[in-house]
């Protein structure tokens, strides 16, 4: 894995672009299959959710969680945004391996679910869930022959993108993968084998790791995941174990998909491809991250530090969650409080009294920065100057052009005026 | 001016707003203004600056008296000077009334110790407060500004400095000694 992401890493992120290709190609099973599959895990982890005595602890971690999905959202649809080349474009040029490498990826974060069927047991009321939905979960509980099977059906003739959930159902058998993997991308067999095998190494090992085996057993592991989830997401996960902060941070990332997808069939009615394109972008990035991530983790052990310099973006910060843009309340229009910090007066430190009449400046006071030097002053010595003396205290510029732009704001007649001239 | 007219739409949150009729007239609160006063002196006792004193003279808050000591290097090095200080009601929207007891010679003081500054008068801001203005006197001992000179004769001999701090020299013994006897 870490072998394979190495000799790609000037591209930008592959994946994304075919898996979008994938979801873009037209085809209608492809598309569903994509889609059932990431339903299936959404459902599959949402029933863990209901069930879980633990259900209050779960909501709160499920308000963190919508945090952080809405900041990386935001990141991937900048990502995105920017990177302005059709999928088509990228197809015809990009290997096929990338989804393969891309999904397989992903495919570390559902270790015990995918095997395990005390898990599904405990999970059955998944079949209320969409038909599709359902029956991919079947094929994920069945053995490798039914899901090859599978596979077949829904990558004749089709895309990749519809053998993704095999793929996904399929990384603790390597045996059975390397023959997927032969299957799904013919192609670029020849090329593309070496850093397979790599991978495939990469996933024995995580096989016998020793988390998976608690996971499986347990009914309720889905809770555990939150958990395990939340402390991904809040702060550094403090495992010494390199092998199970990968775990536990893989868990985060498909937790947030597996839900995004599962908010997403709540509207199932809208086009399955503007679900699908959506969740591609959601899901692909991560899949350079988590190579990254293991190839990173294999050298040092240990979990991502906040400092660390080969911290992935895509995993949380906690500066992000304390620096969520806090819209200051302006009640005049002080609309340079972003350039004032820069002047002479400063806008970070608002004096706790004002300057004029030593009185204390409450918050609509703090709040108020009547001329673009940034001295703060409170409202009614700012009145008593306007009177008067119409110029700002701090730089002696008259308050005209704050007065004006409320002026026009507020009375709409001289805004006409102000339009004719 | 249109600035005056729209003033009086905007900022509905003063109190004085509605009682206020015209531009003067106004009906100053003074204890916010004594209350400025008293953290001025607080801020001026506790600063420490060497050269400038002041104190409010007996009971009156408004009227205070301070002290000037001439820079060092300059020609009134060693020279103390008196000044009194009168605060107006709607301090410190308006400067306060700011003169040399002391009889001073100097360009820009006439004769009865009125100062001609421009912070006390056109560019006041209520930024300012009293040991900026007595910093400034300070300064403006020291540079004085002689193109619009208050006193004709301090600002002719200014250039010749040899010349001019024997007369400022003899000036302030004859006001010292004339102090002394009234």
């Amino acid at each position: 894995m870490a072998g394979f992401i190495l000799p790609e890493g000037g591209q930008e992120p592959p994946s994304p672009s075919d898996l979008q290709h994938a979801g873009s190609n037209g085809k209608a099973n492809g598309n569903h299959a994509l889609v059932s599959a990431v339903d299936a895990q959404a459902n599959h982890l949402k029933v863990g959710v209901k069930e879980s005595p633990k259900r209050k602890k779960a909501s709160k971690m499920a308000k963190l969680k919508q945090s952080k999905l809405d900041a990386r959202r935001e990141q991937w649809l900048s990502q995105v945004s920017g990177r302005k080349s059709p999928p088509s474009q990228v197809s015809s040029n990009g290997d096929v391996s990338h989804p393969c490498a891309g999904e397989t990826t992903i495919d570390e974060s559902f270790p015990a679910e995918s095997t395990t069927p005390s898990n599904t047991s405990g999970n059955g009321t998944a079949s209320k869930a969409v038909s599709f939905c359902t029956e991919s979960k079947g094929h994920s509980n069945g053995s490798g022959s039914d899901s090859n099977g599978h596979s077949k059906d829904s990558s004749n003739g089709y895309h990749h993108g519809g053998e993704k959930p095999v793929l996904r159902r399929w990384q603790t058998q390597p045996a059975l993968r390397s023959l997927h993997d032969e299957e799904a991308a013919p192609k670029d067999a020849a090329t593309s084998q070496a850093p397979q095998q790599k991978a495939q190494k990469a996933k024995m090992k995580k096989g016998v790791r020793p988390q998976e085996g608690p996971e499986s057993n347990e009914g309720g592991g889905d809770a555990d995941d939150w958990e395990a989830a939340a402390e991904a997401l809040g702060v550094v996960v403090p495992e010494s174990g390199s092998e199970t902060g990968v775990a536990s941070e893989n868990g985060s990332h498909s937790h947030l998909a597996g839900d995004e997808s599962g908010v997403s069939t709540a509207s199932e009615g809208a086009s399955p491809r503007t679900q699908n394109g959506y969740l591609t972008r959601r899901l692909a990035p991560e899949v350079p991250d988590a190579c990254a991530r293991h190839h990173h983790r294999a050298g040092a052990g240990g979990a991502w530090r906040q400092d660390d310099s080969h911290r992935p973006g895509t995993l949380p910060r906690l500066e992000k969650f304390n620096s969520f843009p806090v819209v200051p309340h302006n009640h005049t229009g002080s609309m340079w409080e972003a350039t004032i910090s820069r002047t002479m007066w400063g806008s970070s430190a608002a004096p706790a009294t004002c300057p004029i009449c030593t009185e204390e400046l409450d918050l609509t006071d703090t709040s108020f920065v009547p001329c673009p030097c940034g001295f703060r002053l409170c409202l009614f010595c700012h009145h008593r100057i306007a009177l008067d003396d119409g110029r700002c205290p701090g730089c002696r510029q008259a308050y005209v052009k704050v007065e004006k732009v409320e002026k026009y704001i507020q009375v709409p007649r001289s805004h006409l005026v102000r339009l004719k001239v | 001016m249109a600035q005056a007219n729209h003033v009086q739409t905007d900022i509905p949150r003063s109190p004085n707003a509605k009682s206020r009729v015209g531009m003067e007239a106004k009906p100053v609160d003074s204890h916010s203004v004594a209350r400025r006063l008293q953290s001025e002196l607080m801020s001026l006792m506790t600063s420490g600056d060497a050269g400038i004193s002041a104190f409010p003279e007996g009971d009156n808050i408004f009227n205070w008296v301070g002290t000037i000591k001439g820079s060092v290097g300059t020609v009134y090095e060693g020279l103390n000077y008196k000044l009194s200080l009168k605060f107006p009601t709607d301090y410190p929207f308006k400067a306060p009334m700011v003169r040399f007891e002391t009889p001073c010679f100097h360009p820009n003081v006439d004769q009865y110790g009125n100062i001609c500054l421009d912070i006390l008068k056109d560019k006041w801001s209520a930024v300012y407060n009293v040991r900026t203005i007595l910093l400034s006197i300070q300064s403006l001992l020291g540079e004085p500004n002689n193109d619009s000179p208050l006193n004709g004769y301090a600002a002719a001999l200014w250039p010749n400095q040899e010349e001019y701090k024997v007369v400022l020299q003899k000036k302030f013994r004859e006001t010292e000694s004339g102090g002394v006897s009234s």
